[in-house]
């Protein structure tokens, strides 16, 4: 899993794609899980996509271990369920902002991009902190006439994850 | 009835912090009272054995990884000789914490700050200036630099596992785990050599009992983890038991799989989902791997260490004592060198359930955040532990507290409390 985080950042073009819709995709991402839209979010990857949520820590030392790690979008609903079902915690909200968004590689019709995302959470009863900052190593491809995520791997910069990670990064 | 943090209760004797003598009663203040948190440094992090680091992270010579014992920094070294040293990270000079790298390889440490060197093993090997520069200044003539070493403390090793103590005279690991948790101890570690996978850290705002009493507190992970509960891993009705060491202080938790979706004791879970199935089984696709019936081995090894086997999903959960009312818990997963291809891939799957993110684990550093914030406002009551009555024995089942009821025993005894 790790070898999908990209040690090489040189900016390419964005030919064939379009730098707008791809920033409208990471647009989408962000406000669907800031809203809590779990469902729009999973539409956002092929049925195949994986989606890896791993530190900075592990990836440096070349270990496997992720703290989420989704191989398809099923795997995804699972973790959807287990959020709006299963599991508890503190009700919260989160910020995701995403920037430095840059074209790295295209390989038959897949783009290869990488951007840099921080995440503010505001707990319950609780101020607003700047929870996690990091880098997402993606690839995206068309499907009909939308873009869609065939791989996600957010590398969080902290080894220390405050409480717990409930909403997605 | 013991008395403490004697200024207020010299200034007005109703605000005295009692703990009656019932087991089955546990103040709230030894969750907020910095005091107590020192005392525990004190009396229970530096007299025990302390988990430190699998062997595995430290394979050659060289080798070490940063870590703490309480809330002490230290490394775990490996000599050239190939022995295992655990130091204190601070410089005998003035205190700096010179290690910085998590880990790494080196011959010998040396402090950014005066540059002092010190060997894998504490021993001071340099002092910049020692003799004076152009005869000037220098250290006293009688500076012997083999009083001045860092700080060390006693290692033992079983089975590819590393603890450390601050005490010189330590009984032997086996005596201190005693003869029926050293028998679940090498159910894991049976001696194959280890397989790291990788490290989750979280920092929980809540007193460090709270992470140990939880996994030794079999009543609420069959009504807490849902997802434990709805996919059968860990269920009341479950063939299950808990086992103490003689004095209380560690415990397992056994229990098996059940086979069925209907069970007995879940019409009291009020998130209970009959219908929820996954869409994507690869997610939890257990395989048998250990001897026995058991398929989930929770093991509290006093005082900062879990031992996590759930299904295929191994961990060490390492408890990190930071202030009284915030704990980190650092997750070593691994598997073994022996582990084929889909094994590995089944371990790192599984790892889903556990850890910061986990579809179980996020429901306990949740409720021990919600624990820590009613204890600071209830300084003067109790908790209620008389689930399964008064008793600190083994049982066969798990609506019982005797394992939180055994561990708060033996802490009283160390803590004089």
């Amino acid at each position: 899993m790790t070898s999908a985080v990209r040690t090489s950042l040189r900016r390419t073009s964005w030919e064939p794609f379009d730098a707008n819709e791809v920033r409208d995709l990471y647009d989408d991402y962000a406000l669907m899980l800031d809203a809590g839209d779990y469902a729009a979010w999973l539409e956002l990857f092929v049925p195949d996509a994986s989606y890896t949520v791993i530190s900075r820590e592990n990836v440096e030392r070349g270990l496997p271990l992720a703290v989420i790690r989704c191989e398809s979008r099923g795997m995804m609903a699972d973790r959807v369920d287990a959020l709006e079902s299963t599991q508890f915690y503190a009700r919260r909200f989160t910020r995701h902002m995403v920037s430095a968004l840059c074209p790295v590689a295209h390989d038959a019709g897949v783009l290869a991009t990488t951007a840099n995302f921080v995440v503010a959470e505001t707990i319950i009863d609780e101020s607003t902190q700047l929870a996690w900052a990091g880098r997402y190593d993606d690839r995206i491809v068309r499907v009909d006439d939308r873009l869609q995520f065939v791989e996600k791997t957010a590398v969080y910069d902290s080894a220390m994850v405050p409480t717990s990670l409930i909403v997605p990064l | 009835m013991v008395l403490m943090d004697f200024a207020l209760a010299e200034a007005d004797p109703a605000l005295a912090l009692e703990w009656s003598p019932d087991a089955t009663r546990v103040p709230y203040w030894l969750y907020t009272d910095p005091a107590i948190f020192e005392a525990e440094q004190e009396r229970i992090f530096r007299r025990s054995w302390n988990y430190v680091a699998l062997a595995a992270e430290i394979p050659e010579a060289g080798d070490f990884v940063r870590t703490t014992v309480g809330n002490v920094p230290v490394v775990v070294t490996r000599s050239r000789a190939g022995e295992v040293h655990v130091i204190v990270n601070r410089c005998a000079h003035r205190g700096v914490m010179f290690c910085t790298e998590p880990y790494g390889n080196a011959k010998t440490f040396t402090c950014p700050y005066h540059q002092w060197s010190y060997a894998s093993d504490g021993r001071l090997l340099g002092v910049p200036f020692k003799k004076g520069v152009a005869g000037q200044g220098g250290m006293p003539a009688d500076f012997d630099n083999s009083q001045h070493g860092l700080e060390t403390l006693a290692v033992t090793e079983r089975h590819g596992v590393i603890f450390a103590s601050f005490d010189p005279v330590a009984p032997t690991f086996e005596e201190y785990l005693g003869e029926t948790n050293l028998g679940w101890f090498d159910r894991v570690f049976d001696g194959r050599e280890l397989e790291v996978l990788g490290y989750q850290r979280q920092s929980i705002p809540a007193n460090w009992k709270l992470m140990f009493e939880n996994i030794k507190d079999a009543y609420h992970a069959s009504l807490l983890h849902v997802f434990l509960v709805t996919f059968g891993l860990f269920r009341a009705d479950n063939p299950s038991k808990t086992q103490m060491d003689a004095t209380g202080r560690h415990s397992v938790l056994v229990s098996q799989r059940g086979e069925s979706r209907e069970a007995i004791g879940t019409d009291d879970i009020k998130r209970i989902k009959k219908d929820l199935t996954l869409h994507d089984a690869r997610l939890l696709d257990p395989v048998r791997e250990f001897p026995g019936a058991a398929t989930v081995v929770m093991q509290t090894i006093w005082p900062n260490l879990i031992v996590q086997q759930q299904s295929n999903t191994i961990a060490m959960r390492q408890l990190v004592t930071r202030s009284v009312d915030e704990f980190e818990l650092h997750w070593t997963y691994f598997g073994y060198a022996d582990d084929d291809a889909e094994m590995r891939l089944r371990r790192l799957r599984q790892a889903n359930l556990m850890g910061p993110a986990g579809l179980v684990s996020i429901d306990d550093s949740e409720v021990m955040r919600l624990a820590q914030l009613g204890a600071r406002a209830g300084r003067d009551h109790d908790a209620i532990l008389e689930m399964g009555g008064a008793g600190v024995e083994d049982t066969e089942h798990i609506v019982t507290e005797s394992a939180i009821r055994a561990f708060y025993q033996y802490y009283r005894e160390v803590m004089g409390l």
